[in-house]
């Protein structure tokens, strides 16, 4: 099934994990996909791993002036924007479980970096990306986190930080829809899904599930993997999707369901 | 076209008209066998043909236990086993029995749990096992956005379909503590042109009062919600359970809830 044949996507993350998945799946649904990441190093190899069908940005999504080079790129060169998929996103955690993000021992740079990249780049990428579609409409599919819906010890600024994609989500969905602008925005609501950013120097980092078991308060009893995220991200971005925007929706092995 | 329900069998309910009808029309189409049930089979030649040829469209009583055991014993039988059950069938209003809080009966308030809820509970007690001998089974149920917010004209069903996003979640965490290849999900549809929703040509009229407060400006058709519930129902959705999704222009992120 061919549902993006002709469509140009922008995946920012798009370098590993959800990000990558999800680029490689648009494209074998007909998609060309501009894919950007901070982290560069495989920048020439990542459009011919997708079959020429891709080109890579290097892309700060805090950066105001990166994101109007992505979207002139799209926009000059490729005449249009039809799909933005807001993949890119921090913990914060380092491979040593530093620095601390609990609410008395926050560090100040932690909070800005995980919230700058979370929550203002998605802010960003809204706006850029609002008023690339308006004239012909489009879907912006956001990457919350089950982290947004519960109170969070561990990672307080990650909490704090998906919480703000979701309601923006919401906001974005509201003026497109007041506007009349055809176009839809939703948020997925990952739980622990197996991808680098739970593994920095290949070890799991700590999740809210008990030491001896890790996705113990995960009903499905595993991870999900990173295809689990990037299939309903692609529902959402596609014209099956149709009646469905401000919407968020749990990908979590049923975590919020307990 | 892809067929993501190729080898699979599903029991759609409500399957005459509507969302259901949709849901079965979508669920064929994909390469899954069809048992519909709904109380009114008067259109089973026609509903089959739309179907390709291939479903079933049998009455059923939502609300009789032995009849969903007898729904699942024929699905399996005619079809060899049981992945999917999307539970459509429901109802809004009973003639003539007001909701608003200070005078609905005991009459209304019963029927409307009976059709919309306890069926929900019958039917997924019914297909569990069936589905766990098949080795994978996925539940969609219907909720509505009723069931999110307070609405004196409903209140009855608006307290059955809120009890839907409930239950739908105690599916779910039992199915995973237990081990069983069984996820359960709800959609959550807004205003969407149905039969159940009165005519189909005065929903979504400019004057409706409904339509202004939906971001999208219009109503939602009964195919829209059927893709979502293929979704939800599909190997796409492997990590999703106990997961309401919102089908409703965006109502829901514009009220709070």
């Amino acid at each position: 099934m061919m549902r993006f044949g002709g469509k140009l996507a922008v995946v920012t993350g798009a370098a590993s994990g959800i990000g990558l998945t999800t680029a490689e799946l648009l494209v074998a649904e007909g998609a060309f996909v501009i894919g950007t990441d901070r982290h560069d190093q495989h920048a020439a190899t990542w459009g011919p791993a997708l079959g020429g069908r891709g080109l890579f940005l290097r892309h700060d999504v805090r950066d105001a002036l990166d994101w109007r080079h992505v979207m002139q790129t799209a926009l000059g060169r490729y005449g249009r924007l039809d799909v933005l998929v807001n993949a890119a996103g921090v913990n914060g955690v380092l491979a040593d479980g530093t620095p601390p993000q609990q609410v008395h021992d926050m560090d100040d740079s932690i909070w800005a970096f995980v919230n700058g990249v979370n929550a203002e780049g998605v802010m960003l990428g809204c706006r850029f990306a609002l008023q690339a579609m308006r004239a012909r409409g489009g879907a912006i599919v956001n990457i919350s986190s089950i982290a947004a819906k519960k109170g969070w010890t561990l990672r307080a600024a990650y909490g704090v930080s998906k919480a703000s994609v979701f309601q923006h989500t919401k906001s974005v969905a509201r003026q497109a829809g007041d506007q009349g602008w055809r176009i839809r925005c939703n948020a997925v609501l990952p739980g622990p899904i197996e991808t680098p950013m739970l593994f920095p120097g290949g070890k799991l980092i700590p999740l809210a599930g008990a030491a001896g078991n890790p996705v113990a308060h995960v009903p499905m009893a595993r991870m999900g993997k990173a295809a689990e995220v990037a299939a309903p991200i692609l529902f959402l971005a596609s014209d099956e999707a149709s009646y469905i925007t401000g919407a968020g929706l749990h990908i979590d092995g049923g975590i919020a369901a307990t | 076209m892809s067929r993501p329900f190729a080898g699979k069998v599903a029991i759609v309910t409500g399957a005459a008209s509507g969302i259901g009808r949709a849901s079965a029309r979508l669920l064929a189409q994909g390469g899954a066998r069809v048992f519909g049930g709904d109380v009114a089979t008067g259109t089973a030649n026609e509903w089959r043909a739309e179907l390709g040829g291939e479903g079933l469209l049998r009455p059923l009583d939502v609300t009789d236990n032995s009849a969903w055991l007898d729904a699942v014993a024929e699905a399996r039988s005619r079809f060899g086993g049981l992945h999917i059950l999307v539970h459509c069938a429901g109802a809004v209003r009973l003639a003539k029995h007001p909701q608003e809080p200070d005078v609905v009966s005991e009459t209304v308030w019963r029927h409307m749990h009976a059709v919309n809820l306890d069926s929900l509970m019958l039917g997924v007690r019914a297909v569990i096992p069936a589905m766990r001998e098949s080795g994978r089974g996925s539940i969609v149920a219907v909720s509505s956005l009723a069931g999110l917010r307070g609405r004196a004209s409903s209140s009855a069903y608006a307290s059955a379909k809120a009890a839907i996003l409930q239950y739908v979640k105690t599916v779910a965490k039992q199915a995973g503590e237990g081990g069983w290849p069984i996820r359960c999900n709800t959609v959550v549809p807004g205003p969407i042109n149905t039969p159940m929703m009165g005519s189909p040509g005065l929903a979504g009229a400019p004057n409706d009062p409904w339509v202004g407060e939906v971001p999208l400006r219009r109503y939602g058709s009964p195919e829209e919600v059927a893709a979502a519930i293929a979704f939800l129902a599909s190997d796409e959705a492997s990590y999703i359970t106990g997961a309401g999704l919102p089908v409703d222009g965006g109502v829901s992120a514009a009220v709070a809830t």
